[in-house]
């Protein structure tokens, strides 16, 4: 087992807080303010996004479990929470920032559990006082079932407190660390909540207040949470009271100063709503709030890059300035960013919410995120102001600006709507935001700059202050860090975030445990896309189902991408994540079909599974694809598992394709850490490959090619991991080396021909490649005969299967292969192109669906060419298995270039599964190489890669990626990805369940057409032959057991049963040839043109030049024909018993 | 290295593990061939597997650990690498036996196949057992022959587990939410059928999801123009049925309609 020098495998820290430093006892690490910074920021930022997601979430599945009346309630009552809540804080939260890091280490849990205590009873007072106000003074009776009686009202006043104490403690722990525990504990209270109301529902619970009472459960235990994970150790015991109001002694005008800033700065936000809602309209007001909250999201990043100087600044103006010169303009920049992103897609984030909501929104939106640039030279002002001690001021000032503000947006809403309401607001802030840039420069100017220094500098300047004394930054929980703080002294470090700095200049740093909130946000990605596939089945209108499907996908990949890539993921973390992402993107396909197959190819093997469970013997006719039959390695595997347990065949199925995805994830993850010697690498690589187009359907379906492509990537790390046996080894050894990757090789000749074929032709490559490099030496070429001799089993094993009886693999593929060459003839010999982004049924994607494919196909093409460039000195340098990958990413442009033509875009979409293997190899290693800076092997720097290295020469392997750049790079992968599914799978809509489709693989499997396979399976008995269209007769030899009559397995085209409207002579003479028993009729397919090209298959009736659906006489015609009995009929399908044309019956 | 750490984790009691593992194998087996419940021979096949699997992980790790039987190979083989050879052996078995078992000519049913399957995954706890030699010391004493104890760390076992629980109970709530939702949108269609043809009676079945009807039934073109039937209903989801009268020749068209109504809702043909 090797070790590499890149893996932060960090001793356990003492305590639970590890990366976070330890209770109250300020940041752990010696991490630079500019990097807390960003921490803090990105935090904040994830705290954000995590509880606006989550929150969606939440609401979504309030609506799916309960009254509308009951969420109405609930709604209220949190709304109320929320204001009352953040009243009673009293601006706690904010002197807690300020004040923590200048208090004795001794009395700081205490100063924070009395701030808690204060902040909660605040709360709860008002949570009692106001809704009784509101219902008996002002009458507002619709608040009753919030409060009207004891029940309600308390568990309202609880939750209440509980939020005031949870606003005062998110706050708080950013002074610890980099704020990841306020990110974990809204992870923790959204997902907790999100989980109790889920369970409530299933209980049958009802009203409102159940609603209110999962949140209140969530905010609940995600307090003694922060209590645990911030507990410090035994030297931090606090034998001290647990509440002392002394200790908020003298802090409550700095309080109040804080909390009236907020107010103000809250203020407008606030008011605008209520100006929308009496100049212009109530309706007009719906549409506002709603864009008010989606720019929350663009608004929050200036607000947290505020929050974030001040916490980050530990009191000092000095650090703010400095800082400032390098936040303000990303702040900006990223706000214009943010602008230019949410113009084009406006109406695509309104629409989630529905049409209307689109037409009257869109300006509104656009106009209102312009905000964001002046909103961040307020909030630096309001950053500086605090850390200088000048909340007053800037209080006065803000406030003074608020009726300036509100009067112009009250003149722009009279004169032009909504629209001019903004327009006018705008105005004041683009003046007020001048105004605050010039004071802001008199401060700086009147400031001594700093240089960023990290904080060991930081400690050692003011512990030796007497006065600040007690701040004892340098109390930190590990030997190791304490080691860090006393020897890095003043080491500037402007480059702090440059973490392509030599690690031997950076000081040891703990890892940060991300295991456990990823993966729980992993989960509620899974969960978003169980209720979007859930709205799709309940054909819910609008963008909601494929906005949740879409933020499933991302919270599943991204914060996972993220952490393997980020430089303190601990090893451990890395692997665990780099195999789960993998394993809930499969488990992603059952929560879209959970009781049954559904795709194409899944009912095809489906039919085998069956054929093999009720035959009890192998090779039967599969008459839907025959050359199935004979790579039954993936059914044997199934039928094991349902024989022997019990579970039902698409269960087994499940257990079957996860087996594949592990040993898929874990082969790349040892082939990869193998060839590179790092897990980090190896980790990348496991989490890029999933940007494979054909990741989350084709590669993942029940299909040969999902369960023996990864048997195929195992056989190869097996063969490059065997035993080499020295001379004089035991007897077997040289057996035992060869066995395990001869029986996986074996697993893989049994499963799939063309994953076989395309293994026999990389161990071949791999042969050849070995001897070419090393063949001057014996071992070298001992080498490429064995490599050689494992192709040339793969040859012999294939060969065999294709001896079995029956076996057409011939035929097959040779059609695959003519059809392809003709279409590519065609094309280049002027013909049309296959439309890129339509399918055969003239759905189209939506614009921006084409440029997230157009954007995901460049960079991934873009990306690779550049690692393959970089990576072009490995034929030199590397082992040769790392070549042969190289090799293998040179195949991906088929992918993109097959989709010019029809046949070539089924083979393109096959090929990406094995050309990604490469990809994501030798793109992993590109993002994190790391130029040399030990003595390694020169040139273009590239240390060697990993066992091949020579430990003589010095060389070391070393691996890295900043944070930022890890922050960055996430987000690209999330970009392509979303591009990769749409560009692999079809337009988003089209992936989730909803109204029958023609001809559209799993849109078309409905109770309707399984209702007819259900009668044929109970009615007629298994073989009987049957005809139906494409889906049709996919269900029902899958699930009625019947044999399905196709050209593929008899040769004959018995299209024009279905597809002509005319019934003549012909019709009887097919009938009779290929002894048809039931013929199935689907009226519906009269309703539009085929989604997947064909009604029945390749080469039907009027194939060639159909632009108009199959006209509906030609689906009823056996009505009228003597001799031929409806025998069931169930509204949309018929099934018409024809033996009486046969003369059978 | 922390899933070859799994890996070796998984074998505390050394041989202590390959009984246990033989006994579970068996029992599963047994429980498969008296058709016991789904859970308990799911539970046994899953026990049985995760000791065969961490066994020959377990192995594995052991044999690495030596490093001086081979000569190249077993060094650097990364930390994943036994897991990943105990899932290889897993799934070779599994697809291996079915193979074996045709080509031996016997049927691929519950009995054999469970015979086979535990009778293998004995055999590799057999092969695969800790051994004790004097280099290796007390069998099964540690995850490293020869390496001594390893130094503890702790680790934040309670935290990850907390959050682990809340991802799993999440991952179960979406299972709920997509079974639940496949399952109310999977309702079957009102459906008219016929089953069993007779020379002068037809028996038509009427389906329908729930509870559902009255639905009349009409037969049209038989022995008088038209022919009414009693109505029926449809309870809890299972299929009625009626028997139609039909003339010695000619087509019928038995018609479903809901009570009172003309238009039909579902036709079926016979034409004899």
């Amino acid at each position: 087992m090797s070790t590499t020098s890149d893996d932060v495998e960090a001793p356990a820290p003492a305590t639970a807080d590890d990366a976070d430093g330890s209770a109250w006892s300020g940041p752990s690490t010696p991490a630079s303010s500019m990097q807390r910074l960003v921490g803090i920021a990105r935090n904040l930022m994830g705290t954000q996004a995590a509880t606006a997601v989550l929150g969606l979430l939440f609401w979504t599945l309030a609506t799916r479990q309960f009254l509308t009346s009951s969420v109405g309630i609930a709604g209220a009552a949190v709304s109320l929470m929320s204001l009352l809540a953040s009243l009673g804080t009293l601006g706690l939260g904010t002197v807690l920032i300020a004040r923590l890091p200048l208090t004795p280490q001794g009395e700081r849990r205490v100063l924070v559990r009395t701030s808690l205590a204060v902040a909660g009873v605040v709360a709860a007072v008002l949570a009692v006082v106001v809704p009784l106000v509101l219902i008996h003074v002002v009458g507002a009776a619709n608040l009753r079932p919030v409060a009207g009686s004891l029940g309600p009202a308390a568990l309202f006043a609880l939750g209440t407190a509980l939020m005031a104490a949870a606003m005062v403690i998110d706050q708080a722990v950013l002074v610890v660390g980099t704020g990841g525990l306020q990110l974990e504990r809204n992870i923790m209270a959204s997902a907790t909540k999100v989980v109790v109301l889920a369970g409530l529902g299933l209980l049958g619970a009802g009203g409102g207040m159940t609603i209110f009472a999962a949140w209140t459960v969530g905010t609940l235990v995600s307090l003694p949470w922060v209590a645990w994970r911030s507990r410090g150790g035994r030297a931090l015991a606090d034998p001290g009271p647990l509440v002392d109001p002394r200790a908020l002694r003298g802090l409550a005008r700095t309080a109040l100063s804080h909390h009236a800033l907020n107010t103000t700065l809250q203020a407008p936000l606030l008011i605008l709503p209520l100006l929308v809602t009496s100049l212009v309209s109530a309706e007009a007001n719906g549409v506002f709030t709603t864009v008010v909250q989606l720019t929350a999201l663009v608004f929050a990043l200036p607000f947290a890059i505020s929050i974030s100087l001040f916490a980050a600044a530990d009191g000092r103006v000095e650090t703010v300035v400095a800082n400032m010169r390098r936040t303000i303009p990303f702040a900006l920049v990223v706000s214009l960013g943010a602008y230019l992103a949410v113009f084009p897609l406006a109406r695509l984030l309104l629409s989630v919410f529905g049409p209307e909501y689109a037409d009257q929104g869109v300006e509104v939106l656009r106009l209102l995120t312009l905000a964001g640039v002046p909103f961040v030279v307020r909030d630096h002002y309001v950053a500086l102001a605090r850390a200088s001690g000048r909340t007053t001021r800037a209080t006065l000032v803000l406030a003074g600006f608020l009726p300036v503000e509100l009067g112009a947006a009250a003149y722009g809403a009279l004169r032009g709507g909504t629209d001019g309401l903004v327009l006018g607001w705008l105005l004041v802030l683009a003046v007020q935001a001048v105004l605050l840039a010039a004071s802001m420069r008199r401060t700086v100017k009147s400031r001594p700059v700093l240089a960023d220094t990290d904080t060991t500098t930081t400690t050692a300047s003011i512990t030796a202050t007497p006065t600040t004394q007690e701040i004892a930054l340098s109390t930190t929980t590990t030997a190791a860090t304490t080691t860090a703080t006393t020897t890095t002294t003043t080491t500037p470090t402007a480059a702090a975030l440059d973490d392509s700095a030599p690690a031997t200049t950076a000081a040891p740093r703990t890892a940060r445990p991300v295991l456990g909130p990823v993966l729980v946000v992993m989960a509620l990605g899974l969960l978003s896309m169980a209720i979007a596939a859930r709205a799709g089945r309940e054909q819910l209108t609008g963008a909601l189902p494929i906005s949740l499907w879409l933020a499933g996908l991302v919270l599943i990949v991204v914060p996972t991408a993220w952490a393997v890539l980020a430089p303190r993921t601990s090893r451990r973390d890395r692997l665990v994540l780099a195999v789960a992402v993998p394993l809930t993107l499969q488990l992603s396909r059952f929560v879209l079909h959970p009781l049954s197959f559904a795709f194409h190819d899944e009912l095809i093997h489906a039919t085998v599974l069956r054929q093999l469970l009720e035959r009890g013997a192998l090779f039967s006719e599969n008459s839907l694809l025959p050359i199935t039959g004979y790579y039954p390695g993936m059914e044997v595997a199934t039928a094991a598992v349902t024989t022997l347990t019990g579970l039902s065949q698409h269960t087994a199925a499940l257990v079957v394709l996860l087996a594949a995805r592990l040993v898929l994830s874990l082969a790349i993850l040892a082939l990869v850490e193998r060839i590179t010697g790092s897990s980090r690498v190896a980790a990348v690589a496991s989490v890029l490959y999933v940007l494979n187009p054909q990741y989350l359907f084709f590669n993942s379906q029940y299909s040969y090619q999902t369960f023996a492509l990864p048997m195929a990537v195992l056989t190869v790390y097996l063969v490059l991991v065997r035993d080499r046996p020295a001379a004089g080894s035991e007897r077997w050894a040289p057996v035992r080396a060869v066995a395990l990757p001869l029986a996986a090789l074996g697993t893989v000749v049994v499963s799939h021909h063309v994953t076989t074929g395309l293994l026999i032709v990389a161990l071949a490559a791999w042969a050849l490649v070995q001897r070419l490099r090393d063949g001057a030496s014996p071992a070298g070429r001992r080498e490429a005969r064995a490599l050689a001799g494992f192709s040339a089993a793969g040859v012999l094993g294939l060969a065999a299967t294709v001896a079995v009886p029956g076996n057409t693999l011939g035929s097959y593929l040779g059609a695959i292969g003519e059809s392809s060459a003709q279409q590519v003839d065609t094309l280049f010999g002027g013909g049309a192109a296959k439309p890129l982004f339509a399918n055969s049924a003239g759905i189209s994607s939506a614009p921006w669906e084409q440029v997230m494919i157009v954007v995901s196909v460049l960079v991934i093409t873009a990306v690779t060419a550049l690692a393959l460039l970089r990576a072009r000195t490995w034929w030199t340098r590397r082992t040769s298995v790392a070549i042969l990958l190289a090799l293998v990413a040179l195949l991906w442009p088929l992918t993109p270039l097959g989709h010019l033509t029809r046949a070539t875009s089924e083979v393109g979409d096959r090929a990406a599964g094995f050309s990604f293997v490469g990809v994501c190899d030798v793109v992993a290693w590109w993002l994190l190489r790391r130029r040399a800076h030990a003595a390694g092997p020169a040139e273009d720097g590239v240390v060697e890669l990993g066992p091949a290295s020579d430990p003589a020469a010095g060389a070391r392997t070393s691996f890295g990626m900043g944070g930022v750049a890890a922050l960055l790079t996430a987000g690209v992968v999330g970009m392509v990805l979303v591009g990769s599914v749409i560009f692999g799978a079809g337009p988003l809509a089209g992936q989730l369940p909803g109204p029958f489709r023609v001809s559209a693989d799993a849109r078309s499997v409905d109770p309707y057409n399984r209702a007819a396979a259900a009668w044929l399976d109970d009615n007629v008995p298994e073989g009987t032959r049957v005809y139906a269209d494409r889906v049709g007769g996919l269900l029902t030899a899958a699930e009625g057991g019947t044999y399905t009559v196709r050209h593929i397995s008899t040769s004959i085209d018995a299209s024009r049963l279905l597809l002509d409207p005319d019934f003549t002579d012909q019709d009887v003479a097919l009938i009779r040839r290929a002894r048809i028993d039931y013929v199935i009729a689907d009226r519906r397919d009269a309703n539009g043109l085929p989604n997947q090209d064909v009604y029945v298959e390749n080469g039907e009736f009027g194939g060639e030049e159909r632009r108009d659906p199959v006209p509906l006489a030609a689906l009823t015609k056996l009505d009228g024909v003597e001799g031929v009995d409806r025998v069931y009929d169930n509204g949309a399908l018929a099934v018409y018993d024809v033996r009486g044309l046969r003369g059978d019956r | 290295m922390a899933i070859a750490d799994a890996g070796h984790r998984l074998v505390p009691g050394g041989r202590t593990t390959t009984r246990v593992g033989a006994v579970v194998l068996a029992g599963a087996a047994a429980a498969t061939l008296a058709d016991g419940p789904v859970w308990l021979r799911t539970a046994a096949w899953l026990l049985g597997a995760l000791a065969v699997g961490s066994s020959v992980a377990a192995s594995r790790g052991r044999r690495d650990a030596r490093g001086g039987r081979t000569a190249q190979g077993a060094a650097d083989r990364p930390g994943v690498d036994p897991l990943l050879v105990a899932l290889t052996v897993l799934v070779v078995a599994a697809v291996a036996s079915g193979f074996v078992l045709e080509a031996a000519g016997v049927r691929l049913s519950q009995g054999p196949w469970a015979v086979v399957l535990a009778v293998v995954g004995i055999a590799v706890l057999v092969i695969e057992r800790p051994r004790r030699s004097a280099a290796d010391g007390p069998a099964g004493a540690g995850p490293a022959d020869g390496a001594g104890p390893a130094p503890r760390r702790r680790s934040p076992v309670a935290t990850t587990a907390a959050w682990s629980s809340l991802a799993v109970a999440l991952v179960v709530a979406s299972f709920v939410v997509a079974v639940d939702g496949a399952r109310d949108a999977d309702l079957p269609p009102v459906t008219l059928a016929v089953t069993d043809l007779g020379p002068t009676t037809v028996d038509v079945v009427v389906g329908a999801p729930g509870d559902a009807g009255p639905y009349e039934v009409r037969t049209d073109g038989g022995i008088d123009s038209t022919l009414s039937y009693p109505p029926v209903t449809v309870t809890g989801g299972e299929p009625t049925s009626t028997t139609v009268l039909l003339p010695p020749e000619g087509k019928v068209i038995v018609t479903l309609h809901n009570l009172g109504q003309a238009e039909p809702l579902r036709s079926v043909v016979i034409d004899r």
